[in-house]
Order: structure tokens, then sequence, then C-alpha cells
């Protein structure tokens, strides 16, 4: 379904007490589904995404540690390989906020149509780096947008990640790249383009990365933040707080 | 290149697993927990037998 269909869909029904129990079922869940991959330079295969009242993007932390808003992207941008699904399970949403922003590259795609330069700068390589992957840092080219087999739009695309391994490399963006990434994000940013969904816990949501590209809304929690959470905790006590799994096919 | 823009979807779908294969899905649980006790959990992965768990197993291949 989500490969050849939707692209996305929400899972709906995993209800538990305890976050221990939580995790493994998603985990449970997950590995049965994909090929669970390595998401940071520890090697974990998990992420738990909550507000650690740390650092923003801005001065270094990544998404999934800070309680921002943050730019449209896929996930799968740090490694040169993509991933192919996305589980984001939610265990607990925030106080306000939090909401899912999904945009399929299709209609993307479809309303670039009308900026054929914007599409060929696109379609060329741009610098990535391998944030958080790994101690030795390393940048890679790719394109942003390239094609499945069957001709379904893939996207690559984290713009600071993208601007940050440019200044890196030593090898400024072009004004016509530069262009194209603002042409990018302002259709990203249309709301005809958008679809947002408040994940509730229970939910699972699954989404072919690279078809389907997201981000979230900034958000408020009930409680101050922690930057550790204790397993035997129960869920409805935790301010927002998210699993996230990269898969590939079996 | 012929470009495919016709799957392009403005509802997300919202399935749900069946009773019967949320039962399998936990008792899958139970065993991967029982082997993975004293570990990082995310250090192993869930196995699934298609003969014991057949409705687990068809519902994620429909995903």
């Amino acid at each position: 379904m989500i490969d050849h269909e939707s692209h996305v869909l929400i899972l709906d029904g995993f209800k538990v007490d305890k976050l221990s129990n939580f995790k493994s079922l998603v985990w449970t869940f997950a590995s049965l589904l994909g090929v669970p991959m390595v998401q940071n330079h520890l090697g974990h295969k998990v992420i738990e995404v909550y507000d650690r009242g740390g650092e923003s993007i801005e001065e270094g932390s990544r998404y999934h540690q800070t309680r921002q808003g943050a730019y449209v992207h896929n996930d799968g941008v740090s490694d040169p390989l993509p991933i192919d699904y996305l589980i984001l399970a939610c265990g607990q949403k925030a106080l306000l906020g939090g909401e899912s922003i999904l945009i399929d590259a299709s209609a993307v795609y479809a309303e670039l149509m009308a900026f054929p330069e914007v599409l060929e700068e696109l379609k060329c390589d741009f610098f990535f780096e391998n944030r958080g992957m790994s101690e030795d840092e390393q940048l890679f080219k790719a394109p942003i947008l390239s094609f499945s087999s069957e001709g379904i739009p893939l996207i690559r695309y984290f713009r600071v990640y993208i601007e940050s391994a440019h200044l890196k490399a030593g090898v400024p963006l072009t004004a016509a790249q530069t262009q194209a990434l603002d042409f990018l994000d302002t259709v990203l940013n249309q709301s005809s383009v958008q679809h947002r969904v408040l994940l509730e816990p229970e939910q699972v949501l699954i989404s072919a990365d690279n078809k389907f590209l997201h981000t979230r809304t900034h958000f408020i929690d009930m409680n101050a933040p922690r930057s550790e959470i204790n397993e035997a905790e129960r869920l409805s006590d935790l301010n927002r707080y998210m699993l996230r799994i990269w898969l590939r096919k079996q | 290149m012929n470009i495919n823009v016709s799957n392009f979807r403005q509802e997300v779908s919202k399935v749900r697993l069946s009773k019967v294969a949320f039962a399998e899905l936990l008792t899958v649980r139970e065993l991967f927990e029982i082997g993975s006790q004293g570990v990082r959990f995310d250090t192993k992965v869930a196995y699934i037998n298609p003969l014991q768990s057949s409705v687990l197993s068809e519902e994620l291949n429909r995903i």
C-alpha cells in the first residue's frame, strides 16, 4: 500500500500503558515490517523524539531533541543510501502544537513542472552531510530530485543540512541553486500540497521516506523538559514523546 | 521519461490491525522480550513465524 498507493498511512490501536511496553511493541512491529537502520553514531536503531531542553537546531542539536518546528524534510538525508520507510510512533502528544505536516513529493513535482529550470537544477548534485551519524564528518553529493524506476518523483531534502554541507565543502551554493531551493521551499509551504495530522497516542505513522516529506509544527509541553526518561513511566505522564525508526525493505 | 504523478493523495489513510493480528503481534513481542533480556532492545530484531502468526503476517504484507 505504501509503496504503490498512498505513500503514507497511519496505523491505529497501539495501546499500552508503560514506556517500556510501548518501545518493545513498536520495535517488534517495525522489525517485522523491514530492516531497522542505524540512526546515530552510537548505533541506535530507535530514536526517542522529545524535547531535552537543550540547544536549538541552529546551534547544532538534532531535530528530534528539540521542540522546534522545523523545515520540511526527509529523514534519510544523512546517508548516501535512502531509507525506504519512516516509522513515527506516538506515545504522547504535546499540550499544544506538534502537528505533523505531510507532503507528497509527487504533488511538489506537479507544482514545479511550471518551472523547468528549477527542476533541472534540483536534479543536479548538492552536497549533503552525515550529521549525527558518525563521529567522522563526511560529505557526499546527491541530487534533491530523482525518480524511481516507475517514474515516481523522489526527493532528498533538508535545507539546513545542505547549506551546512556546502559551507563545510567550501563550495557556496550558486545563485541558481539558492533560487531552486527557494522555489522548492515556497511550494513546500503551500497549503495546497500539505496535509496536517495531529498524531494521537496509540497511532503509528508509516511513510515512504523519499516519496513523502514531512515536518512538524512547534509545540509546547505540559511539563518541563528532561534529558532522560525512566522506562517504567506511564505514557500518560510524559511530555510529547515519539519513537522514530528507519527501515529498509526486507 | 514518463513522470507518474497520479499517486498523489490528499487524505492520509488510517488503518488498524485486526484483533487477531494485534494479538499475534503481542505474542511475538513476548517472545522477543524473553530473547532480548539484558541488552538494549534495538540490538535484536523480532521474528515472525508465518504459520503461527498467519493473520499478522498477511496484514503486514498488505501495508
